[in-house]
């Protein structure tokens, strides 16, 4: 392969919302910067963005921002979210929503033409609105305005390390799918937008293989909340994953084998509109208690709300009909989708411009943890990595202002570069099957270890099994550029899963996504703490505990107070 | 499972289908005027081919096969 090398002001890493957005703001900040978005698919069509299910949530002027602001800190975060991004996040959410308006983004509209609000899953406060288009609508939209300003994209191109030294960020190496090349591209700001390790290998998903994030770690960034690692989805058995929102929100129930709504016995007050690993863990526990298996049921509905329900899902619904069935006929085998591994854990960013502990370095969407993290709310999401996006992408553009290149030596360069091409000269012919098997292999170990539920031991196993997969992946040859990606996307798994592990290991309760069945019981009196992560130079992790600030903050629990989740255990 | 067939005879060769693909399931062929399906089984079927490909040559079968969620 070739060696291209390519200077810019800022680059930005992931072709997403958060991404695309950044590069919008930073041109509209400053005319003269040079902007490159690099994405290993195409910026706009790739990533959990053009796959977002259906709905945008955004809090809007006249909703009830102060008690949606306290469910978020108290019911959906439990206390692990900073304070003082949640009414920033909220407000801008809003300016989100316009933003994605004047762009062209279309929602759907009641007979006035009014935009269609329903309620949020997981929240009594939050609303959202459908998308009129499918996802790729949204995505393609906001990669066309981030051309029209200007930005060089560089695409199916994999970014596999950043370029650092004791100063800070200063670029990244990566390779063309394409182009039979190796890219060294130096910059004076690098925003990290790749997003997080979620749906891999699941239907209808965006093979998100967690790059940012690894990346990030190995490039010095503190990654923070790797222990939430059962913010695990439910889906459709045999089919793709999205459409929570839409099919909760306008009334569907979850039923068991007896055609019992079972919610309220785990979260009578939500029932279906509980967090997301809520409605998975009581799957779960119905399964275990052998009331087995649970379905989607939307037969009662109106022929009004199956029609939303269709329009905005799609693909769902088309995935339905293939299999002979229709929402306003059938029950719908849903399960936990263990592969939405996803934690909403990430780059520990300082605040809502993305600033991470790296100088030059920023992370934006979901490739962080938005700030302490909560599932699926205006400060999160797509409005959450929006508007990320545009106040990174502001704040970055003006950093670099009078901001000069630096570069490694060539020596520093030319391990970067061979590092990437590593897999090329593995020792054991593998390429597509034995990679394939890893895969297979590792997530089953990921699943059965540590997703949903966890304890000491199978925490340890789970560990000593990451580290024979390490060795067996590096011991691999590949020999078509397609498997030197998935080679590096395996490898930036299997460190996000070690990360996950010292985190899951160190915090010893369970709280919000991080369940423990050695430790079932919320523990406000020892444990209102972050878990932070970072690699050394060496390459291992370490995990450690930090306070939350929740002294400077309105909302905090009651003194001593213990409580157990309502899923018991 | 998943993306089931690229027509040659409904295949223009535009290539749209190997940009889009967020998973490189597709790639073009040696001469670069027909589609292929090379790597099929990263295909996590999220039917972008299939609606954008100008021609209507591609098939994707809304049943999923690959790893999904589980039970213990």
């Amino acid at each position: 392969m070739n060696i291209e090398h390519i200077d810019t002001d800022v680059l930005i890493i992931g072709g997403g919302i958060a991404g695309l957005t950044a590069a919008i703001h930073a041109r509209k900040y400053q005319e003269d910067v040079r902007l490159m978005l690099v994405d290993k698919g195409i910026p706009g069509a790739s990533g959990a963005s053009a796959f977002a299910a259906g709905i945008l949530n955004y809090w809007q002027p006249g909703d009830d921002l102060e008690n949606y602001f306290r469910e978020i800190v108290v019911d959906n975060s439990e206390y692990l979210i900073d304070q003082d991004y949640v009414p920033e996040a909220l407000r801008e959410s809003y300016n989100t929503f316009q933003e994605l308006l004047s762009y062209g983004v279309r929602f759907m509209r009641d007979e006035q033409g009014n935009i269609t609000r329903i309620p949020s899953l997981g929240s009594q406060y939050g609303r959202c609105s459908p998308y009129a288009g499918g996802g790729l609508h949204l995505s393609w939209k906001i990669r066309s305005v981030a051309l029209k300003a200007g930005t060089r994209f560089l695409e199916r191109t994999v970014i596999v390390d950043l370029l650092h030294d004791a100063g800070g960020c200063l670029g990244a190496v990566g390779f063309g799918l394409d182009s039979n090349k190796v890219y060294v591209i130096s910059a004076k700001a690098v925003i990290v937008a790749a997003g997080t390790l979620q749906f891999y290998k699941a239907p209808l998903g965006s093979m998100g293989a967690g790059d940012g994030l690894a990346l990030a770690l190995r490039g010095g960034a503190i990654l923070r909340g790797m222990e939430q690692t059962a913010y695990v989805t439910i889906g459709p058995k045999g089919l793709g994953a999205p459409g929570l929102h839409i099919i909760f929100g306008c009334g569907g129930w979850l039923v068991n084998a007896l055609g019992e709504r079972f919610m309220d016995r785990y979260q009578p007050r939500l029932m279906e509109k509980a967090r997301r690993f809520d409605l998975a863990r009581a799957i779960l526990e119905e399964w275990l208690a052998g009331r087995g298996p649970c379905y989607v049921d939307c037969t009662h509905l109106s022929e009004e709300s199956l029609q939303v329900i269709r329009k905005s899902l799609p693909l769902l619904t088309r995935s339905l009909a293939a299999k002979g069935m229709d929402w306003s006929r059938d029950r719908i085998e849903y399960i936990p989708y263990g592969l939405a591994v996803s934690s909403v854990g990430g780059v520990g960013i300082k605040n809502i411009t993305g600033e991470t502990n790296v100088n030059g370095l920023w992370a934006i969407g979901y490739a962080t943890d938005f700030c302490g993290g909560v599932m699926a709310s205006a400060v999160s999401g797509l409005a959450g990595s929006g508007t990320q996006g545009r106040l990174a992408g502001k704040a970055v553009a003006e950093w670099v202002v009078g901001k000069k290149l630096r570069f490694l030596s060539e020596s520093v360069i030319k391990r970067q570069v061979a590092n990437v091409l590593a897999p090329w000269s593995g020792e054991v012919d593998g390429s597509y099957h034995r990679l394939e098997q890893l895969f297979t292999e590792v997530l089953g170990s990921l699943f059965r270890e540590m997703n949903i539920l966890k304890e000491a031991t199978r925490l340890q196993k789970l560990l000593q099994d990451v580290r024979e997969f390490r060795s067996c992946l590096h011991k691999l040859k590949v020999s078509d550029v397609h498997y030197l990606k998935k080679w590096h996307e395996l490898n930036n798994i299997l460190q996000l899963i070690e990360a996950s592990i010292h985190a899951s290991m160190l915090r010893e309760e369970s709280r919000r996504a991080h369940f423990r069945r050695d430790f079932p019981r919320r523990d406000d009196h020892h444990w209102l703490k972050w878990i932070l992560t970072k690699q050394d130079a060496q390459g291992n992790v370490s995990a450690w505990a930090e306070d939350i600030p929740l002294h400077r903050w309105p909302y905090r629990p009651d003194p001593g107070g213990n409580h157990t989740l309502e899923t018991g255990a | 499972m998943a993306i089931r067939n690229i027509d040659p005879d409904k295949c223009t060769g535009c290539g749209i289908c190997e940009d889009l693909c967020p998973n490189d399931v597709i790639r073009m062929n040696e001469q670069g005027d027909l589609a292929c399906i090379k790597y099929g089984s990263d295909c996590s079927v999220c039917f972008i081919c299939e609606e954008e490909c100008p021609g209507g040559a591609i098939e994707v079968d809304g049943l999923y096969t690959g790893i999904v969620g589980f039970l213990y």
